[in-house]
């Protein structure tokens, strides 16, 4: 049984090696987030839930970029939130940000308990269609990040070049795949999962039942004015180049599910 | 005897409880293992930036690290009558693993340090009816209870 090196000459040494290891992994370069203690204590150093809880929407926000660390337990939602008590005056303070940690003890619990939800449907869609409206396979358009809306290409870019996103750009996307394109939301998912270097299939999959509306109560949308407000110039929000998303939210909800309008 | 600890991606620190277990311990020469293992990680859909951000994270790790199926590893480390711990997953490819080898293996489970305490079982249903249980523990260091993972 041999040993594999842990020494290297540099990060791309160590980027070829697992190549080597792993040559069926999709994606071809490393993300230039780093693994390292350095790198985990800059984030709690930097952890403020204040201004998290203040700003977290925003992609520019105060957020803590620590959920490649929590996914692969080299710190524990404990120490987070232990830290995050410790930086607050007042408790009410860090609760924006503990009760963020207690979405990912909460997916883990689900899974825990059903975990064929991973891959099938919790509840039927609330979209007025049912899943067998949906597309099983991920358009090539959307997989190479050239749908032609804008600020969907740019946050794909983002995600197939950093392997991370902001928690509100993982809502875009996913509402753009399952209710934009009608695309079934476990393809969607695996593409993430793919990607994504905090990539957990509970956290992932489940939030895109949530956003699908097979785990919630209604489909999750947004318009291109929510997305001007929160992303300021992190992507292209221009109205020309995202005309699909530009629209109010009750043309939207027409546009999208006009069989829940005939439902109703 | 051997003793095997085995790491696994959910767990790359080396302050995780399962280091401090009892069994780990009182064995002067355990080994610790992080088993590479494609087929593990095919089906967890994880592509190389999350492959290369687990094997960076292992190189501050006092681990070795092992290329094979896990299960095959873990029963050739841990002979016949040896003893396997790893930290508790709800990972399914995991626990199965794990169901695995406890028909063969003495196997120990270690969960990590708890986030919140629950008097019973929650209605997973939505979050919020979670949360409204879990938020008076959630709130206080340690989820207001007792640190016995360090003794």
């Amino acid at each position: 049984m041999d040993i594999l090196p842990k020494s290297f000459a540099d990060r791309q040494a160590l980027v070829d090696h697992v190549k080597a290891l792993s040559p069926q992994a999709k994606g071809d370069a490393a993300s230039p987030i780093e693994a390292t203690q350095a790198n985990l204590a800059k984030r709690l150093d930097a952890l403020d839930p204040a201004a998290y809880g203040r700003s977290r929407n925003f992609i520019n926000g105060k957020v803590t970029g620590l959920s490649p660390f929590i996914r692969h337990g080299m710190v524990s939602l404990n120490q987070v939130r232990n830290l995050a008590l410790d930086r607050v005056a007042r408790k009410s303070d860090a609760e924006k940000l503990i009760q963020e940690l207690a979405w990912r003890e909460f997916w883990q619990l689900v899974r825990r308990d059903h975990p064929d939800w991973i891959w099938r449907d919790a509840e039927p869609y609330k979209t007025g269609f049912s899943s067998r409206d949906y597309a099983d396979a991920l358009p090539q358009d959307i997989a190479a990040g050239q749908t032609g809306v804008a600020a969907i290409d740019d946050i794909i870019a983002m995600l197939t070049t950093t392997g991370y996103l902001h928690n509100h750009l993982r809502m875009y996307l996913a509402s753009y795949v399952v209710h934009w394109r009608r695309v079934k939301w476990q393809a969607g998912a695996r593409f993430m999962l793919n990607h994504l270097i905090d990539a957990d299939a509970a956290s992932n999959n489940l939030s895109w039942q949530w956003i699908a509306s097979t785990y919630s109560q209604k489909p999750y949308i947004f318009n291109l004015e929510n997305m001007q407000k929160y992303c300021g110039d992190a992507i292209n929000t221009q109205a020309q180049d995202n005309q699909a998303l530009d629209a109010s939210y009750e043309v939207l909800t027409a546009r999208l599910f006009p069989q829940q309008r005939e439902m109703a | 005897m051997a003793t095997i600890l085995w790491v696994h991606d959910g767990a790359l620190r080396a302050d995780h409880p399962m280091f401090d277990a009892e069994t780990v311990k009182s064995s002067r020469d355990y080994k610790a293992v992080f088993i590479w293992d494609n087929d593990y990680f095919n089906k967890a859909e994880m592509g190389l930036k999350q492959l290369v951000f687990i094997y960076e994270a292992l190189l501050d790790m006092p681990v070795d690290i092992v290329q094979g199926s896990m299960v095959e590893v873990l029963r050739q480390c841990a002979g016949t009558d040896g003893t396997i711990v790893t930290a508790a997953t709800s990972d399914i490819t995991l626990t199965q693993m794990m169901a695995a080898l406890n028909t063969s293996h003495r196997l120990q489970v270690v969960a990590d340090e708890p986030f919140a305490h629950l008097d019973k079982t929650p209605d997973l249903r939505r979050f919020f009816r979670y949360w409204n249980k879990a938020k008076s523990s959630a709130m206080q260091h340690h989820g207001g209870m007792p640190i016995l993972w360090t003794e």
